[in-house]
């Protein structure tokens, strides 16, 4: 097993045994996919499958990108508040393999949440319509694939930001990230319920944007200082 | 296996430490001591690979650890925090160590040093339910947890009751006789140290101020002194008083159940033991005074403060 997956289940482990996390990632799968199935339909005209398709696009990326930013902090501040970076630091294995299995335990974590919202909005649209309403091929990729990688992208900004300045939680630059990212996707959501077209160049691009972005900070968080890091302990 | 030469780190208007050398051998345990800033933690952080030196190199086995994920395989590290994760098992912390790693058997590994430790009924409870000893303790079964070739130690008994601290300077010397593993030890508890290193260095404000076997830094700065242990300790005073008047004694002292005599030049100890006996003052055991770790520690200390 690499380092990077020792540390996505041992992040996994802890992320899945916080009771707070938990809860917060239930309610706000039950709440927006309650409250966005109301929405689906309530466009005008639009066909049920492109409007069903319009909102789970914007609810999955949202409650995952929400998620990942509030998980992203505890899970790349553990190592410092609990005293334990240091020994960490000591053992085989590389800062982007810390960087990279953090990153990887968030987003998977946050997009099950993610997810789950989808599924529940479905099932209530799919009882209000009395018939199965599935939404187009693009927008399931997007949800299976786009928002995983949308949200690995932002966790990973924020982990690659606190490590770089040592392991210190910037709140500017944390809510620099998330806010326009956050603030554009439900903008758009809110305001063209039913009217906005996910197609695949879409989801594509932003997947392809994702990959990129992840790879860049990925090959960056090898080159990370470790005297950054162990300078700034109390 | 460390070998550090002429080694300096400066943070910013800060010298750390200053063109530190030494070196240390396999099997060694080695003292590192020196009052708090003196710098033992920079260095320790330097030789495991976490800071850059500016000046100098701090290797081990010829390697940078910092550079070099297989060097730190081969070191085990108990530093000041104790490196566990407390919202997780003691279970779960040695199997994600062990993962890390790559400890072959790691059921069979971590169950042995629970045993080992007296941890075993605590397994699976988290760490942020543990006393400060027991944290310290697993903390060194952590360290142990692969097997390594060296072990470096921040305080290892610190916390511990005296019973656990016993075990602890059992451990270290069984580990360093029988396995051939290194030690770099770096303490506070110079009682401690007296009992378990070959050698020690001692550093203040970033500079090295002695390094040596502890036999020879304890000879070369003991004074001329004997131990008198008397058979019946009601005549300390009177034998004290004895000694005092003999022609070359500086200094008498008396102990829990002996005298301490200086002696200048031309004094004797054959005169001493004649001058008691005189008296029928019986003597248990006479033995050339060896001054301790502290007093030498603190010597070294006060030389170069003043």
């Amino acid at each position: 097993m690499t380092g990077a997956a020792i540390v996505f289940r041992k992040e996994l482990t802890e992320l899945a045994t916080t009771r707070s996390t938990i809860l917060t990632g239930i309610g706000f799968a039950v709440f927006f996919g309650g409250m966005y199935s109301l929405r689906v339909g309530a466009g005008g005209p639009v066909p049920l499958a492109k409007s069903l398709g319009s909102m789970l696009f914007f609810l999955t990326s949202l409650i995952g990108l929400f998620l990942g930013y509030t998980m992203a902090a505890q899970v790349f501040l553990r190592e410092k508040t609990d005293a334990v970076i240091e020994t960490l630091l000591c053992a085989p294995i590389r800062l982007g393999e810390i960087w990279l299995g953090k990153t990887v335990a968030v987003a998977v974590f946050a997009d099950l949440f993610a997810l789950s919202a989808g599924v529940l909005m479905s099932v209530i649209v799919s009882l209000r319509a009395g018939s199965l309403a599935t939404a187009p091929p693009e927008v399931i990729f997007h949800v299976l694939v786009g928002v995983p990688l949308l949200t690995a992208c932002l966790v990973g900004l924020l982990g690659f930001a606190q490590l770089l300045l040592g392991m210190k939680e910037n709140r500017i630059i944390g809510l620099a990230l998330f806010v326009p990212i956050f603030a554009g996707l439900y903008g758009l959501g809110y305001t063209s319920a039913g009217a906005f077209a996910v197609s695949w160049n879409k989801v594509l691009l932003l997947s392809l944007v994702a990959v990129a972005v992840l790879a860049l900070l990925l090959r960056g968080s090898h080159h990370i200082s470790r005297e950054r890091i162990v300078t700034s302990l109390p | 296996m460390i070998t550090v030469r002429h080694l300096s780190k400066q943070f910013k208007e800060v010298k750390a430490l200053d063109d530190v050398s030494f070196s240390v051998g396999e099997g060694e345990v080695f003292g590192y001591l020196g009052p708090n800033g003196s710098g033992k933690t920079t260095t320790i952080r330097l030789l495991l690979g976490l800071l850059k030196p500016t000046a100098g190199a701090a290797l081990l086995w010829g390697k940078d650890a910092g550079s070099d994920p297989d060097i730190r395989r081969r070191i085990g590290v108990l530093l000041e925090s104790d490196g566990l994760y407390p919202r997780l098992s003691a279970y779960d912390n040695l199997s994600y160590f062990a993962r890390l790693y790559s400890v072959r058997n790691p059921e069979g590994r971590i169950n042995s040093l629970l045993d080992f430790a007296g941890l075993s009924e605590r397994r699976n409870d988290k760490i942020g339910t543990f006393s400060k000893g027991m944290r310290r303790k697993l903390g060194l079964v952590r360290a142990l947890l692969h097997s390594p070739d060296l072990l470096v130690l921040d305080e290892p008994t610190s916390g511990l009751d005296p019973e656990a601290q016993k075990m602890v300077r059992d451990l270290i010397l069984t580990l360093s006789a029988r396995s051939g593993i290194t030690v770099f030890l770096n303490s506070h508890d110079l009682d401690e140290v007296q009992r378990i290193c070959g050698r020690v260095a001692i550093l203040q404000k970033g500079r090295l101020r002695a390094l040596d076997t502890l036999k020879r830094l304890q000879s070369a700065s003991s004074q001329n002194g004997v131990d008198f242990l008397l058979a019946d300790s009601s005549r300390l005073v009177e034998a004290r008083d004895v000694l005092a008047d003999v022609r070359g004694v500086e200094a008498v002292s008396l102990g829990d159940n002996g005298v301490r005599v200086t002696l200048g030049n031309g004094a004797g100890t054959a005169e001493l033991v004649a001058a008691l006996e005189n008296r029928g003052i019986e003597i248990d055991e006479v033995r050339k005074c060896r001054r301790s770790l502290e007093e030498v520690y603190l010597d070294i200390i006060r030389q170069e403060e003043e």
